[in-house]
């Protein structure tokens, strides 16, 4: 018998009927059987060689999510032996599990600071996916986050579903805004993907948050919000990711809509929306057009329960809207940033590779050039406003900002982008930046 | 106007220039289901020093009042744009914009109303904090209720808890965690005692109302007011008479309602 992997099969007739007598899946230790089972079940549907092919594939990619494998390999070969059938296949896994115990350390980037990631985790502890991980994050500026979570893929469902729960403590200090934050929370969530490509999750988490001044010249309409507060809230978002890469995209678009219904329970009460948009075109040569849209909007249902300055949106920084200084878009009082309950924020870029085929055949693919148009606007809707006078105020009194720059990924997720920037729509209180602006982070405008 | 706050001694230079404020602010806990003893006595004891110099303010209640302090304690004032904490730095502020209540006070004087004022502050402040956070029927029938009133569960009790360590934790660093409750009672007596000697038959301690009248008035009138499951402390401070009288007087003067 001669195994060839699927990549390396030699031309095959992928409409030919088969049948799929058996999936064998080799390496399991103290991964239980009933957790592989649901996975590869489908493979028995297949009726078509091509459609193993593929089928094979889902199942490798399910078998990969489930983070308890570092290495899957399939075999496809004829059936052989006393019941195999005609036109009979054998699908074999080949899974490698990944140790008891598993430490990591990693680096990490936001816009305004970079941090390092110190964690263990033990994958599949009970052999049926059960995750269970300990992370501690400290960043330059002395922000903090310790979480233990644990979380276990539901196999019998076939949406790549998983449950998920934590509880963490972070601390936080924005500068910018006059206050630092201390949460403690414990969440569970459930994600799900309800088409591919689409991925839900649905999560309630309870955070016990303290507010607290960072210098004593903070105005009041900061310092009275400090204390106590609980949040209890819902929150659902969906990502729909058809880009074709996650860093540099030359097409597909991206929607990311979040939704949070916090006051079951605490004092905190809002409802919170917010959608992030972005397209890709493909132009002449290697040159991409990308547009963005984001908006957001805070708003409380009740009296007894509300909102605090750090539920609001801010606007401004690397990430955000290039050109102004981290949340250095919106109101200000006194160089402290308020942030507010409605923001819309746009952007337009220009990418191409490096100029002159600089480095192209080695680094280029991780550079990019690009020309960028960034425009938004942070407000807050008064009840005693009429909504088409707010809304035209709304873009007559946006920022805009444009520039030129250089983009760099990191790893697959994340970028480094070093920008030159020109304000050129800007309202008093802003703090914008002309000129060179540095930001790091996974999300952009 | 800028609205930048400043610290206590940018705020005392910078404040002679400037006349007090006309809305000025005193920022304090909620008086009826949230503060307590200790507290009470602080901000009933500024308002009555206010009082006393004819300076307008005006109160807002806060459950938040004691995290919004740049000290962490209540109450603290709001005057144009300085934030002033305690009724000692009040007292400071307020002088150094020319008005004293102790003008006409001798240096021996002075140094004996500085010496009560930290008697009381160092003794019946500690005594009230005890019967407050440690006393165990205290604790639960009154303190943990008031002041988890204004946080939801189970936030309220967790915060309880925590300022109740934290309160232990200065006690047993003063060496009053240790003490008993008839010995925290009999501390009581002793500085009601001296004040009452202090004050002897005359109306105010040095002929003129002055802060130490105030700080006095606080503490009394706020034992007076504040239903405790024991009596046993309003108990030893009715008994000096003239500190009674010297309560209902600052009452009728400064906060009873005219016309």
């Amino acid at each position: 018998m001669v195994r060839v992997p699927v990549e390396q099969a030699p031309v095959l007739d992928f409409k030919k009927d088969v049948r799929v007598d058996r999936v064998n899946v080799t390496g399991l230790k103290r991964t239980k059987d009933d957790f592989i089972k649901p996975i590869v079940r489908e493979l028995f549907h297949a009726t078509n060689f091509g459609d193993v092919l593929v089928k094979a594939d889902k199942v490798h990619r399910r078998l990969e999510n489930l983070e308890c494998f570092k290495n899957i390999e399939i075999f496809v070969d004829t059936s052989k032996g006393p019941k195999a059938s005609p036109d009979g296949i054998e699908v074999t896994f080949d899974v490698t599990e990944m140790n008891w115990l598993l430490g990591s350390v990693n680096a990490m980037a936001g816009s305004e600071e970079a941090a390092l990631v110190v964690g263990g985790r033990a994958p599949n502890i009970l052999g049926r996916g059960e995750k269970v991980q300990l992370e501690y994050t400290h960043s330059n500026t002395h922000n903090t986050n310790m979480a233990l979570s644990v979380s276990k893929p539901l196999v019998n469902m076939k949406s790549n579903a998983k449950i998920k729960s934590s509880i963490y403590q972070s601390n936080a200090s924005f500068g910018a805004s006059g206050f630092n934050e201390q949460d403690r929370a414990a969440n569970i969530a459930f994600e799900f993907n309800s088409a591919p490509n689409v991925h839900h999750t649905v999560l309630w988490e309870a955070v016990w948050r303290y507010l607290d001044s960072t210098t004593r010249t903070v105005p009041m309409s900061v310092r009275e919000q400090n204390g106590h507060s609980m949040k209890s809230s819902l929150i659902h978002s969906i990502t729909m990711d058809r880009r074709n890469k996650p860093v540099f995209p030359s097409s597909g678009t991206l929607i990311d809509i979040t939704t949070e219904f916090a006051g079951l329970g605490g004092d905190v009460g809002f409802v919170k929306n917010e959608i992030k948009m972005q397209a890709n075109v493909s132009l002449f040569k290697d040159f991409v057009l990308q547009g963005t849209l984001q908006k957001g909007l805070l708003s409380e249902y009740s009296d007894n329960k509300t909102s605090h300055i750090c539920d609001r949106f801010f606007l401004g920084g690397a990430t955000s809207v290039r050109g102004f200084e981290f949340r250095g878009l919106g109101p200000h009082e006194d160089n402290i940033s308020l942030g507010s309950e409605l923001y819309w924020a746009a952007g337009l870029h220009l990418y191409a590779p490096l100029p002159f085929k600089v480095f192209e055949r080695n680094f280029g693919d991780f550079f990019r050039t690009h020309l960028f148009v960034n425009a938004g606007n942070l407000g807050k809707f008064d009840s005693g406003m009429d909504y088409r006078d707010f809304f035209k105020q709304m873009v007559a009194s946006a920022r805009m900002s444009c520039g030129a720059g250089l983009a760099v990924r990191i790893g697959n997720s994340a970028r480094f982008e070093i920008n030159y920037c020109v304000p050129v729509s800007v309202q008093q209180g802003d703090r914008p930046i002309k000129g060179c602006q540095l930001g790091v982070g996974i999300s952009f405008l | 106007m800028p609205s930048v706050l400043l610290g206590n001694v940018a705020a005392n230079e910078m404040a002679q220039e400037e006349e007090w404020a006309n809305d000025t602010k005193l920022y304090m806990p909620y008086d009826v289901e949230q503060i307590l003893l200790a507290d009470n006595a602080n901000c009933v004891a500024v308002q009555t020093f206010l009082r006393m110099c004819n300076l307008p303010y005006r109160v807002e209640y806060r459950k938040n009042a004691e995290f919004m302090s740049p000290s962490g304690r209540v109450p603290f004032i709001q005057c144009g744009k300085y934030l002033i904490p305690e009724l000692d730095h009040i007292v400071t502020f307020v002088n150094n914009k020319g008005k004293s209540l102790t003008g006409h006070l001798n240096d021996k004087q002075k140094s004996d109303m500085r010496a009560d004022l930290s008697l009381i502050n160092n003794v019946l402040v500690n005594a009230e904090l005890y019967l407050t956070w440690v006393e165990p029927v205290t604790l639960k029938e009154v303190t943990i209720p008031r002041y988890s009133s204004v946080y939801p569960w189970p936030l309220g009790t967790v915060l309880s808890y925590s300022k109740r360590s934290e309160v232990i934790a200065r006690l047993k660093a003063l060496q009053w965690y240790d003490k008993s409750i008839e010995e925290v009672y009999n501390e009581v007596d002793k500085v009601c005692s001296n004040l009452s000697t202090r004050l002897e038959k005359n109306q105010y301690f040095f002929g003129k109302p002055t802060e130490l009248d105030a700080l006095v008035f606080g503490h009394l009138h706020t034992i007076y007011t504040t239903k405790l499951p024991y009596t046993a402390l309003w108990d030893t401070v009715k008994s000096y008479h003239n500190l009674i009288a010297h309560t209902d007087r600052i009452n009728s003067l400064y906060f009873s309602k005219k016309g």
